[in-house]
């Protein structure tokens, strides 16, 4: 992935009007997942991957309750009727069908705009982003992009590799046009790494069946973890430094990155590499898990309230996962954003 | 590069065998080694550089990083 090209879009005139994020009450701590089946110890997990405890979802929460949270969150009091557009980028949608954007839009009241999923795993958020910039360069009023996933109901509790990992949680952006604060997005994919990350049955390829379920086929499988982990750093270096350089920008202009959350060391590493300080680099990995493609819109939600940034800020937003899929945006933060954070 | 070098190294990283060859590699203990090779000879390895032949044992990872060293990598 770190040789591979990507695709810019550096839209004129849109931006970030608002940001919104939801985490499920419920914090399970790594000695939760102990009792629950792990065969790490607390201490393993947190060694790992740098997870003390993540948020999962009630019982009768799916994704489009977490997606309607955040959203209502990015949306506040403003007139929804301007609002053209819905997409959630999720890997763990309430059904297979119809999409979760769906049941967003009419929760939220957005009368006949279009709703629609992607699918694009970890980079899920930056590519719900580069979606609605398009959609709002083209003539959409306003567009919410959204990323929400509930990971918890696809982990399986026996498997070392990937049980400390995940957690449940949404992010929502409200992008309309006017004073630009999105300066440039880029995307890519190498599907070659399609296999390296997945949920093996459930699908068109593999049914559900009697045996998928008691072979625990439906939960996340992670064959070759170190591969995953130096690829996920590779990856989400090659595509913000890709973009910077599109921009004639350098890492010296950059105030802050908020990345994807995958692990704790992950984040260091890549921190490390870039050369870049690390207590600029914005982390809730420890407290929120890796979410999929909500965890860089929740960590921004946060950066923009943690009173870190102001007018002016550079804002690098990069992630990986599987697909592989990368993305990397540019904002440049504004008083009008942080005022609406 | 000496494998003997390596070997002091990784010592108490990972189990080698009296051939040279790792025991219970696990995934954790591959990063463990990743990063401590990186830091010790100055070199980047990227998840292409990262095969069951170059994690075998310490003398196929010494002939990596002499590798890496040289493309400076």
């Amino acid at each position: 992935m770190s040789r591979a090209e990507p695709r810019f879009f550096l839209p004129e005139g849109v931006r970030i009007v608002s940001t919104g994020a939801y985490l499920p009450e419920r914090v399970v701590t790594n000695a939760d997942l102990v009792a629950m089946g792990a065969t790490l110890t607390a201490e393993e997990m947190e060694r790992a991957c740098g997870v003390c405890e993540r948020r999962f979802a009630a019982p009768d929460q799916a994704t489009s309750d977490l997606a309607i949270a955040a959203c209502d969150r990015a949306l506040g009091d403003r007139d929804r009727t301007f609002v053209d557009r819905v997409v959630v980028a999720t890997v763990s949608p309430d059904h297979m069908t119809p999409a979760a954007a769906c049941t967003v839009q009419h929760a939220l009241s957005l009368g006949y705009a279009p709703a629609h999923d992607l699918t694009a795993s970890c980079a899920g958020f930056i590519y719900a982003l580069d979606l609605a910039t398009r959609c709002v360069a083209t003539g959409d009023r306003q567009v919410l992009a959204c990323a929400a996933d509930v990971r918890s109901r696809f982990v399986n509790f026996h498997d070392r590799s990937t049980v400390a990992l995940f957690g449940d949680g949404a992010a929502a952006v409200l992008v309309g046009s006017g004073a630009p604060n999105v300066l440039g997005v880029a995307l890519l994919a190498e599907g070659s790494g399609a296999r390296a990350v997945y949920v093996p049955a459930g699908g068109s390829r593999l049914p559900a069946s009697a045996q998928t379920v008691a072979e625990r086929g439906h939960t996340i499988v992670m064959a070759d973890g170190p591969q995953v982990y130096l690829a996920a750093v590779d990856g989400m270096i090659a595509i913000g430094e890709a973009l910077l350089a599109r921009l004639e920008l350098s890492l010296r202009d950059v105030a802050m990155i908020v990345p994807h959350q995958p692990n704790r060391r992950i984040l260091e590493r890549i921190a490390r590499l870039m050369r870049f300080p690390i207590e600029r680099m914005w982390i809730n990995v420890e407290r929120t898990g890796n979410v999929s493609g909500a965890s860089c819109g929740i960590a921004l939600d946060e950066a923009l309230r943690s009173g870190k940034l102001v007018d002016g800020s550079l804002v690098l937003m990069i992630a990986g996962g599987a697909g592989y899929t990368a993305g990397a945006a540019l904002l440049r933060v504004d008083r009008e954003l942080l005022e609406a954070s | 590069m000496s494998a003997e070098r390596l070997t002091s190294l990784l010592a108490g990283l990972v189990s080698i065998d009296d051939s040279g060859t790792f025991e219970d590699l696990d995934s954790l203990r591959l990063i463990d080694m990743v990063e401590r090779v990186e830091s010790e000879y100055g070199i980047r390895i990227a998840a292409e550089h990262v095969t069951p032949q170059a994690f075998a044992n310490v003398n196929a990872l010494a002939e990596l990083v002499l590798r890496l060293k040289k493309e400076g990598a």
